[in-house]
Formats: C-alpha cells, sequence, structure tokens
C-alpha cells in the first residue's frame, strides 16, 4: 500500500515536471515549432543518408536498403524516446556538478536520481516519438506482411529496453563528471557511441563486434529490427534483458560511488 | 591587436589545462572514422560513385584532420553572452566583439588542432595499407586559401546565428539546423557526389559545401582550376553575404537590447 502511495506521489510529479516543460516550450514557440520541423529535417537526412548507402553499396553484411530503412524507424523510435525522457537531464548532469547546481537535487524531499534523470521533458521530441512509431508500424507491416502482433510488441518492448540500457551506459559516462569535473564533452562520447546502433550490428567486425555487444548498441534497434523481420529469438529477448539488469547495476554502483565522491562546490 | 592576443593567450592556457576534454574530442572523432570504416568496406561493391574502399576510408581520415580546423562555434559564446546578459561586458569596453570572440576562440582552436593534427597524422601512418590519399604539397598549398576562406565564411555565419539571439532569445534550433545542413552538404556524412542529380547542383553552391567537402576535394586534387577559381569567387560572395547580414543583425540587435539575461 505504502509503495502505491509512493508509485502515485513520483507520478503526481512527473506529470507537474511535464506541464512546466510544456509551458516553458511553450514561452518560447519559434524555437520550438523550427525545433520540432528539424528534428524531422534530421530524420530525413539519416532516412537519404542511409539510402544514399545501401543503394551505392549494394548489401551491407546481408542487410539491404530496405532493411536498412526499417532499422532507422527503430533507431529513430529508440532515440526519440531516450532523448525525450532522459537525455536533456543526462546532458546538464556534468555542468550541474561542475558549478554547484547538483546540490539543488539534495535539498528536495525526493530520491536524487529521480530529479535527475526525470526533472525535464523534451515536449517536442515526444511528439517525434509517436510520429516514428506510427512509421515503423506500417513500414514493418509493408516489408514484412507477415508480422504478427506478437513480434510487433516484443519489438517495441525491446526498443523500449534499449533506450533504458542506453540510459544506464550515458548515466555511467556522464558520472565521471563526479571524479573529473572539468571534463565537459562526455555527452558527446555517448552520442558517438549511440551512432553505432544507427547501422546493423552485423556490419561491425573483429574485436569490435565484441563492443558493440558488450554496450547496448544492437540492443537499441538492430535487434527490435530483427522481430520486425522475423528473424528474432528468445535468445535475444533474454540478452536484451540481461544486459537492461546489468547496466542497470553498474549505473547504480557508479552513481552512488559519485555521490560520495561530489564535493558540492563550483 | 596586443589586447586581442591576450585573449587568445587566456584561452589557451586555459584549454591546456582541459586536456581530457581535449582527449575526448580525439576519441569521439575516432570512433567516426571508425563507424564510417566498417560501413563502407562492408559493402558488396569495391568501387561506390568513382571511390575506392580505400579512398572512402581516406576521405573520412580528412574530415577528421579538418573538423577542429573548419569546426569554429562561436554561436555558443554570442547566445551565451546575450541571454546571460555578460554581452554588456563586452559592449562597454574597446574592442570589437566580433573579433574579441574570434581571438578567443583561436586560443582553444590552437590546442586542439595540434593534438587532432597529430592524432591523424598518426592514423594516416596506421592506416597506411587501409586508406588511400592523393594529397601532395601543390595541393596543400592550395588548400590554404580554400581553408582559410572556409573558416571565415563558417564564423560569420555562426555570428549571424548568434546575433539571432538579440531577437529571439531561445536560438538553439539555428545551430541544430545550421548542423543538419554542414553535415549533409558539408560532406561530413558522406561525398557530395553521391547525392542523386537534383540535389547536385544545390550541392554545390550552397555556403556548406565550401566547407569540408571542398577542402577535401583541394586536397585530394580533386578538382580543377577552373572549378577552384570559381569556388573561391562563391566563397567570397557568401562572406560577403554573411557579413552584411550579421553587422546588419548586430547594430539592430545592440540597439534593442535591453540588458539583462532571459
Amino acid at each position: 500500500m505504502r509503495i502505491l502511495q509512493i508509485i502515485k506521489r513520483y507520478l503526481k510529479l512527473y506529470f507537474s515536471f511535464a506541464r512546466i516543460c510544456l509551458l516553458r516550450e511553450l514561452e518560447y514557440r519559434v524555437n520550438f515549432t523550427i525545433g520540432t520541423i528539424s528534428g524531422f529535417l534530421w530524420a530525413l537526412v539519416t532516412f537519404s543518408s542511409i539510402s544514399i548507402i545501401f543503394t551505392n553499396s549494394g548489401e551491407i553484411a546481408g542487410w539491404g536498403v530496405e532493411e536498412a530503412v526499417l532499422l532507422t524507424f527503430s533507431y529513430y523510435v529508440a532515440n526519440s524516446l531516450y532523448r525525450t525522457i532522459f537525455h536533456i537531464n543526462l546532458n546538464e548532469l556534468g555542468s550541474n556538478i561542475k558549478d554547484g547546481a547538483f546540490d539543488a537535487h539534495f535539498i528536495k524531499p525526493v530520491n536524487a536520481i529521480f530529479t535527475t534523470l526525470l526533472r525535464k521533458i523534451n515536449i517536442s521530441q515526444l511528439i517525434r516519438t509517436a510520429v516514428f512509431a506510427v512509421g515503423l508500424f506500417f513500414y514493418a507491416f509493408r516489408l514484412n506482411p507477415n508480422l504478427t502482433l506478437v513480434n510487433l510488441f516484443i519489438a517495441y518492448l525491446l526498443i523500449f529496453i534499449g533506450s533504458l540500457s542506453f540510459t544506464f551506459v550515458v548515466l555511467i559516462i556522464n558520472c565521471y563528471s563526479f571524479w573529473k569535473p572539468r571534463i565537459w564533452n562526455l555527452m558527446f562520447l555517448s552520442d558517438r557511441i549511440r551512432s553505432f546502433s544507427e547501422i546493423p550490428s552485423e556490419v561491425y567486425r573483429g574485436g569490435f563486434r565484441l563492443f558493440v555487444y558488450a554496450l547496448p548498441i544492437a540492443s537499441y534497434a538492430t535487434i527490435p529490427t530483427k522481430f520486425l523481420l522475423g528473424e528474432g529469438n528468445v535468445f535475444l529477448i533474454l540478452y536484451s534483458v540481461v544486459q537492461l539488469l546489468i547496466f542497470a547495476f553498474i549505473a547504480k554502483y557508479v552513481w552512488e560511488r559519485g555521490l560520495m565522491k561530489y564535493e558540492g562546490i563550483s | 591587436m596586443k589586447k586581442y592576443l591576450a585573449f587568445t593567450k587566456i584561452n589557451l592556457l586555459h584549454s591546456i589545462m582541459e586536456v581530457e576534454s581535449l582527449a575526448l574530442w580525439i576519441v569521439v572523432g575516432l570512433l567516426e572514422v571508425a563507424l564510417f570504416m566498417f560501413l563502407w568496406t562492408g559493402g558488396e561493391k569495391d568501387v561506390i560513385a568513382g571511390y575506392s574502399q580505400s579512398q572512402l576510408i581516406g576521405y573520412y581520415v580528412l574530415v577528421f584532420l579538418l573538423e577542429p580546423i573548419l569546426g569554429w562555434y562561436i554561436f555558443w559564446t554570442v547566445k551565451d553572452d546575450v541571454t546571460s546578459g555578460n554581452i554588456q561586458n563586452s559592449l562597454s569596453r574597446p574592442f570589437n566583439y566580433f573579433i574579441h570572440i574570434v581571438f578567443r576562440e583561436l586560443g582553444y582552436r590552437i590546442v586542439r588542432c595540434f593534438f587532432q593534427v597529430l592524432t591523424a597524422i598518426i592514423l594516416i601512418a596506421f592506416l597506411s595499407n587501409f586508406a588511400s590519399f592523393s594529397v601532395t604539397w601543390q595541393s596543400f598549398l592550395l588548400s590554404i586559401p580554400t581553408i582559410l576562406l572556409a573558416i571565415l565564411l563558417n564564423l560569420l555565419m555562426q555570428f549571424t546565428m548568434g546575433c539571432a539571439t538579440f531577437f529571439w532569445t531561445e536560438t538553439y534550433f539555428l545551430q541544430d539546423l545550421n548542423w543538419m545542413l554542414m553535415s549533409l552538404f558539408g560532406g561530413r556524412f558522406l561525398p557530395t557526389v553521391m547525392f542523386p542529380a537534383f540535389l547536385q547542383s544545390f550541392a554545390k553552391y550552397n555556403p556548406y559545401a565550401f566547407m569540408t567537402a571542398l577542402n577535401i576535394d583541394v586536397l585530394n586534387n580533386n578538382i580543377n582550376t577552373a572549378d577552384y577559381l570559381r569556388s573561391i569567387l562563391i566563397c567570397v560572395l557568401w562572406c560577403s553575404l554573411f557579413a552584411a547580414i550579421s553587422s546588419q543583425l548586430w547594430r539592430i540587435g545592440c540597439k534593442k537590447y535591453s540588458g539583462f539575461g532571459k
């Protein structure tokens, strides 16, 4: 009963955060409108680039242009979801630690990890998430008419798991700011690592493939896409879930160690 | 000049202190090279749009080499100065704001370029069996004017976008749009010769074409004299246009600036 009350309290708080973010976004309407449009233009650039690359190269590691476009849809759903909920907050973690603004998380009567990860919501990304999720749905059925609803559900679930796993990776990377507050560009490292999931994981060879599978790069887009193509199996689901648990555990450990290191001065 | 160089010196020393961030930029850049290396060498075809696989790897190594040289991001400085109100300090002092931020950025660029160019040279040596380049001393010398013009054009575009903050306050969307167009038409993602026919002519004349893509073509001896001279001329025209727009925006912006942060 007490747990339910806590969940209710946090949900109420989260919706208040969302409302404030929406009001703030609407305050700068030009930025909001063009920002939303530019998000779709970014997607258009990526889809065009992927099409140009795969059309020019022929098949890459067994992936043709249509499968690659489907993968790009999966990537955009996962990416928009991550950017809606977590990116904007994680992006500020390093600078908050550096200038001492992180102190504010401790004086509030809620868990610091909650306010660190969920205080801000990117509303324009929320619109993109919905659009790409619908786009993925239609393109998946167009490409694979035999796609079952179970596989579709698993694919969406794995996209959510993949983006959550990657959030923990970003948190681990950004927690390095507790030890080295002067490094201000850690976010770019996680952005670059995430970009590896824009192309099929089979493309990577040698020791690099180990890197791709050790981090949630394959589970971000390639594995959900496999389910949409009817090539998924139970092992891939287990792999994604176990990876999520491992990174959640590591993130919790690193976060707690980081908090102990935090001195609270700019 | 002495006062501007003092800004350069201060930022240079500050940048040396942030050597870990510089190292991280290099790692990020190297990962990008690796990403495209795997992508282009994983295909069925050996020659893609006139590029062999080794030439394509060489292309992305040159992107890595040119990135810190061309990528001056003074937009953030202007935007932060305007929104925080810090720009008042600069307006009341006896220097030109644009030259001041350029020289300030120069300090950072010197340190960043030193490390990244050094890494690129090591990378070129390391990838000698996989990547091919057609860089000669002549092409290197010919690239100096185009690189300098590309830096100037980028600075003026960044400053123009930064000045827009006087009018809109929240202007992140401009940098986002700029970054997107630069990645696509600047040739950071892929060589522009791979674009479909309907985009080719636009890809040749838009301002981003004179940044990474043109300089790689010049370095690789991939451009004839007529195209080289025409590119310089068009780049000068773009610079003039952005200089005119930015000076107007600056003048009007300073007049209407109310002097407090957002």
